[in-house]
């Protein structure tokens, strides 16, 4: 017994020629028989043997209505063509189409001419079949026999058939499943294969960003202000943008007459050296101690909380996972190939998944060096040099005009002598004395130089420098020897002297001046600067990737892998399916539809990119249940099974096209315009639709049964038809018929059928009277319990209506 | 599994004892790719109990095509007693297959194994979670070492040859193993195998099964998917980083140049699975020897001399590392201490401030004594 599965078709098909309706037959049945419409195929010369059977399906209450196809030659015994259940001839839900030959014979009944027929007998077997599945036409042929005596017809058609035909199905499938999955190409990886992923300006697309480092944005602080790590790093900061004043310091005049204890230079950068190096190597032990921290180690969490570590993400931050499963179906809907989408997820897996804090140690060593620590500690000397030409010459030349300003000194030589040693004594202290104080004020490592070890030949050569300058411009008053020139007056020997002392000072102060920032150019202070920022950088960024957001990068990780892994074992599902399919189509030995009736080749792109779009959706509809699912262990459950999900849907998809065709819509696919115009183009545009359909009912057509047969049949009235089309060729409303100019108009008597696969004529032609027998079968044998596997054992011996089970109590009456 | 009646399995257990085992039932399991073996999960009444079985046996089809099963299967039990010896007991390392017996005379030759703990590796390339993942490299990392413990190289360390069971990697299938430092034998498939042992050059060493073990490591990351995958060299920019880290100089193509596998477990911080050698053992080793040589010369008289051990060929791979660098700690320098603090130079402010005065009672002394000489 054939039934069929799968796609739950409206109309039951029992195909029971070759079978005895054995237990398992009747189990079948009641399994099966609660459709409303059962079309029974059936041989002639076992119809009379299986009255019973009849009598129970026309009894059961779910069936609302049988067609019987009875095959076979005409049992000629005692002048009847058929032997038929009284059930079945006096049920007004009931029919029976008798096919006496199904090669048929092409019989034009309004000539009276009959040629023999060349039709296929399997294949027109099998297009009657699926023609009276369809739920329209099977209603409307048991209405029409009603008006036929016994509900007993000879039955011919003539078919056109919208499928495009095995072979141009399966390279569709092919190439849409090549489309779907995409290329070699698409399956190598490249560098930016995450950021692909990440990069998207959507919400979700912000949220793996932000996972992925990638967002472009100033993270929030993940120190706690006032906290260990942050301490270190606020002190850090803070003497390495002190050492920015250092030079103004230095520099400063009140720093250089300042008398008490003051700040050392050295030391700052000493300290700036030693904060820096606390911060890094605080840091690196917290690297270490928090390495491979997942988020939930409580023990690593209260180690960070003491350091002063913010382990909690931001919640606003959103669920990882939903928002690569969000961002992973627009893909999808983008069209985006399953194998792009697979490596671009497995690269973000590898690119979000965190690398432990551990193994950015080096990094710190990298942007804070211990050269860098070295030279703040140590830096380099504080060079004043004293014997500088220049410096000298100045020092002659304000003693020069020092001694010149006090004019002659004492009328005597010998006063004007010791005059002239206590200008000279005032003079050289003086400049020696701001040599000497410069020199103290030289920094060093801790401190700066002080008044002890001065440097005395250097003093000494200032000294008497200014000793011989002084001399000089006294001498000038004696020249000539015994001259005597008038002395200068007061004010402008006050001017001179003042000038002097001024000129001392801001010679000193310059090369003090220029002594310091040469000493500060030498210094680390920018690099120490530089390092503090990429210090705090550094360890900003892996506390928020590696401790902060730890828990959602693992989990975006793992789901971008596990949703990588789905969508291999969907292309590898898919991939194997349509190679059986292919294999299976190859090997076929009686091909039952090749080619199409009509086939349209013609439109043979526009059917491949619609087999394209139901593919998408069908991949859409396997992986629908794996979106539902949440991270972690269920969804590896989820994912366990859609291979073979998969290939069960593509099974039903290929079922599908075979009969029902590409016109009518899968169950998982959505409404598709392009199905539509497919539709309109195969259907409504088609001139020879109209005249199929147009025909008279005694238009030659296939009439199935034997030339000899036609002499049972009443070929002279009585004869009536059943037009049907495809309901995508109906003109829409408000167009009147013409819109395109080449639609076209049909008979008001056409069944409009919702499936798009056929259009045609039935013919259903009576017997002649007598020609049929309607009589009780004899020994006919007790029922079976064929309600088993419905409703259990509850069947009453020799009744013509089963009795309702529990599974039937509530069915549709017919 | 079927119900196999009566069957008795009759076999020498790994402490020499022959043993008949009633078998409950029995299975056939899916058969390791490549080795022409047969796998069954056998379910037998053990003198203690219900046990848990693997039997791997050569059929007598299996043997006519490939002569070499024999060997292979002689060589796996030969290492499963080996394990056995060194780790027999409670203790054996769940990270490798447990030999439990063995017939190798029969018309069927077979070794009988506890159950493996689960399907192939390969059934779950690409699947694994990133926690799944560390304990998978922490203990197929661990099998790799214990075997160097005993100076072992499996030397088939593939994605079939490796279980796994949700918690731990479990090494089988010691067909190819060979002891360390002998000749390679070229064996193993690329890309599994690494190009020494491919070649079959120069001598067998602990780091070919880095390589190997590398390699399925990176592909449990990555999928099998591929075919064209398998041929290209291992890209670590599509692991993760700490995967990446971790197989960094795994696929050297100097075996030397590769990570030993206690680095390896040291850059996973797992511990090493081998406790350190304990002296006090050797120590007693040792004396146990003084003392029978001892006895020997009583014996044989004062000219006994303990006869050399015989040893086989060893090859040390020309670029094998001395032992000692392998296990050397890698981690960063100390930092240099700061400086010691010097004592700060004395002030001297109050010297200078003297010097200063007296320089000016000088100067004016001077100038009122020109005075004084008009």
């Amino acid at each position: 017994m054939a039934v069929t599965e799968g796609m739950e078709p409206e109309v039951l098909l029992l195909d029971i020629r070759d079978r005895d309706l054995g237990d398992e037959g009747w189990a079948a049945v009641g399994r099966h028989a609660d459709r409303g419409r059962v079309l029974i195929v059936d041989r002639v010369d076992r119809l009379a043997g299986r009255g019973p059977f009849y009598e129970r399906i026309l009894g059961t209450r779910a069936v609302r209505a049988v067609l019987c196809l009875v095959v076979g030659p005409a049992d000629d015994g005692g002048g009847v063509a058929l032997r038929l259940s009284p059930a079945m001839a006096a049920s007004e839900v009931a029919a029976t189409l008798w096919a006496g030959d199904l090669t048929g014979v092409e019989w034009d009944m309004d000539r009276g001419h009959a040629y023999a027929g060349r039709g296929d007998p399997d294949r027109n077997l099998l297009q009657l079949q699926q023609v009276l599945l369809l739920p329209e036409i099977f209603d409307t042929v048991v209405a029409q026999t009603r008006d036929i005596p016994d509900r007993v017809a000879s039955v011919g058609f003539t078919v056109m058939s919208g499928h495009f035909g095995d072979e141009l199905l399966a390279d569709a499938l092919s190439g849409g499943l090549e489309r779907l999955i995409g290329g070699a190409d698409a399956a190598r990886s490249h560098p930016g294969a995450a950021a692909d992923l990440a990069a998207a300006d959507r919400s979700p697309g912000r949220v793996l960003a932000v996972l992925a480092g990638a967002s472009g944005h100033e993270p929030p602080d993940p120190l706690v202000p006032g906290e260990p790590l942050a301490a270190r790093r606020d002190a850090a900061l803070w003497h390495v943008r002190d050492l920015g004043t250092l030079r103004s310091e230095l520099e400063a005049v009140t720093a250089l007459l300042r008398t008490g204890p003051s700040a050392s230079a050295a030391g700052k950068l000493s300290t700036a050296g030693t904060a820096l190096r606390a911060f890094r190597d605080d840091a690196g032990r917290l690297f270490d101690e928090a390495d491979g921290f997942d988020g939930e180690d409580h023990a690593v969490r209260d180690r960070l909380r003491r350091a002063g570590v913010r382990v909690d993400a931001d919640p606003r931050l959103g669920d990882p996972a939903e928002a690569l499963r969000d961002l992973v179906r627009s893909e999808f809907r983008r069209t985006v190939s399953l194998h792009t989408l697979a490596v671009r997820l497995r690269a973000y897996a590898a690119h979000v998944a965190p690398g432990g804090s551990g193994a950015h140690r080096p990094r710190l060593a990298r942007e804070c060096p211990d050269r860098l620590l070295g030279e703040l500690s140590g830096p380099s000397p504080f060079l004043l040099d004293p014997m500088r030409a220049g410096l000298l010459a100045a020092a002659a030349a304000l003693g020069f005009v020092a001694g010149l300003a006090l004019g002659p000194l004492a009328d005597s030589l010998m006063g004007a002598l010791l005059r002239l040693l206590g200008v000279i004594v005032v003079v050289a202290g003086a400049w020696g004395a701001g040599v000497a104080l410069l020199h103290a004020k030289v920094p060093e490592a801790y401190g700066e130089h002080g008044w002890a070890g001065l440097p005395g030949r250097p003093l000494a050569a200032h000294g008497a420098a200014a000793a011989l300058g002084v001399l000089a411009g006294h001498a000038v008053w004696r020249v000539p020897p015994g001259g005597d020139w008038p002395p200068p007056p007061l004010p402008v020997t006050v001017f001179a002297l003042l000038v002097v002392a001024a000129g001392m000072g801001f010679t000193l102060y310059g090369w003090w001046r220029g002594a310091v920032a040469r000493w500060c150019g030498r210094l680390p202070v920018h690099a120490a600067d530089d390092a503090a920022r990429r210090l705090t950088a550094v360890v900003t960024e892996v506390a928020v990737q590696e401790w902060v957001l730890a828990k959602a990068r693992r989990a975006a990780a793992d789901t971008a892998q596990t949703y990588a892994s789905v969508l291999e074992d969907l292309i590898r599902a898919l991939h194997l399916g349509v190679t059986e399919q292919r294999t299976r189509l190859a090997g076929a030995a009686a091909p039952v539809s090749r080619r199409g009736a009509v086939g349209f080749p013609e439109y043979g792109a526009e059917f491949a990119q619609v087999v394209w779009d139901d593919l998408a959706d069908l991949a859409a509809h396997v992986l629908d249940p794996l979106w539902q699912q949440m991270y972690g262990g269920a969804l590896r459950d989820v994912t366990w099974r859609i291979e073979e999900r998969a290939r069960a849907e593509l099974d039903d998809y290929w079922d599908h096209l075979r009969q029902r065709g590409v016109h009518e819509r899968p169950p998982f696919a959505g409404d598709n315009p392009r199905r539509t115009e497919l539709a309109e183009c195969v259907w409504r545009r088609s001139p020879q639709v109209a005249e199929l359909v147009r025909m008279q009912v005694g238009a030659r057509m296939t009439q199935l049964c034997d030339q000899d047969e036609l002499r049972y049949l009443r070929a002279t009235g009585g004869a009536v038809s059943v037009r049907f089309v495809p309901r995508v060729a109906q003109p829409p409303v408000g167009a009147g018929g013409h819109r395109t100019g080449q639609a076209i108009r049909f008979p008001g008597d056409v069944v409009w059928t919702a499936a798009s696969q056929f259009a045609g004529v039935l013919r259903l032609v009576p017997l002649r009277t007598g020609m049929v027998d309607v009589t009780w079968a004899k020994n006919a044998s007790p029922p079976h319990d064929w309600t088993a596997g419905a409703g259990g054992p509850n069947g009453t011996a020799g009744s013509a209506v089963p009795p309702a089970g529990p599974g039937q109590g509530g069915g549709t009456g017919g | 599994m079927a119900d196999p009646g009566a069957l008795k399995i009759d076999f020498m257990d790994v402490d020499g004892g022959l043993r008949q085992w009633k078998v409950l039932g029995q299975r056939d399991a899916a058969p390791v790719p490549g080795s022409g073996m047969t796998l069954t999960e056998v379910e037998a009444e053990s003198e203690s109990g219900p046990v848990s079985l693997v039997q791997k046996s050569i059929g007598r089809e299996a043997d006519a095509a490939d002569p070499g099963l024999y060997r292979r299967l002689e060589n796996e039990v030969r290492v499963g007693l080996l394990l056995y010896r060194r780790f027999g007991g409670p203790g054996y390392p769940p990270e490798l297959a447990r030999l439990v017996g063995y017939d190798v005379d029969g018309a069927e030759p077979f070794a009988l194994f506890e159950r493996y703990r689960g399907p192939f590796a390969a059934d779950v390339a690409g699947r694994l979670l990133l926690d799944e993942q560390r304990l998978f490299q922490t203990s197929l990392l661990r099998g790799v070492r214990i075997l160097e413990h005993v100076a072992v190289v499996h030397r088939g360390i593939t994605p079939h040859s490796v279980r796994w069971d949700g918690h731990g990697a479990q090494l089988t299938d010691f067909e190819l193993a060979s002891p360390t430092a002998r000749p390679r034998r070229a064996e193993g498939t690329r890309p599994w195998a690494s190009a020494q042992q491919l070649m079959g050059v120069g001598g067998t060493c602990a780091r070919d099964d880095v390589w190997s073990a590398g390699m399925v490591i990176y592909h449990m990351v990555v999928g099998l998917n591929s075919s064209a995958a398998l041929e290209r060299d291992p890209d670590l920019a599509l692991v993760e980083p700490r995967t990446r880290d971790l197989l960094a100089g795994v696929f050297a193509q100097k075996a030397a140049h590769r990570p030993h596998p206690v680095d390896l477990l040291r850059r996973l911080r797992a511990p090493d699975p081998i406790p350190p050698p304990e002296e006090a053992a050797d120590r007693k080793f040792a004396e146990g020897g003084h003392r029978f040589d001892e006895m020997m010369r009583q014996k044989h008289g004062t000219s006994y001399r303990r006869p050399p051990e015989p040893a086989d060929r060893v090859v040390v791979d020309e670029d094998e590392p001395e032992p000692e660098t392998a296990a050397s700690p890698t981690g960063p320098l100390p930092h240099p201490p700061p400086p010691a603090p010097r004592p700060q130079p004395g002030g001297g402010a109050g010297m200078a401030v003297v010097v200063v005065v007296v320089l000016l009672v000088i100067a004016l002394a001077l100038w009122a004594l020109g005075g004084l000489f008009g």
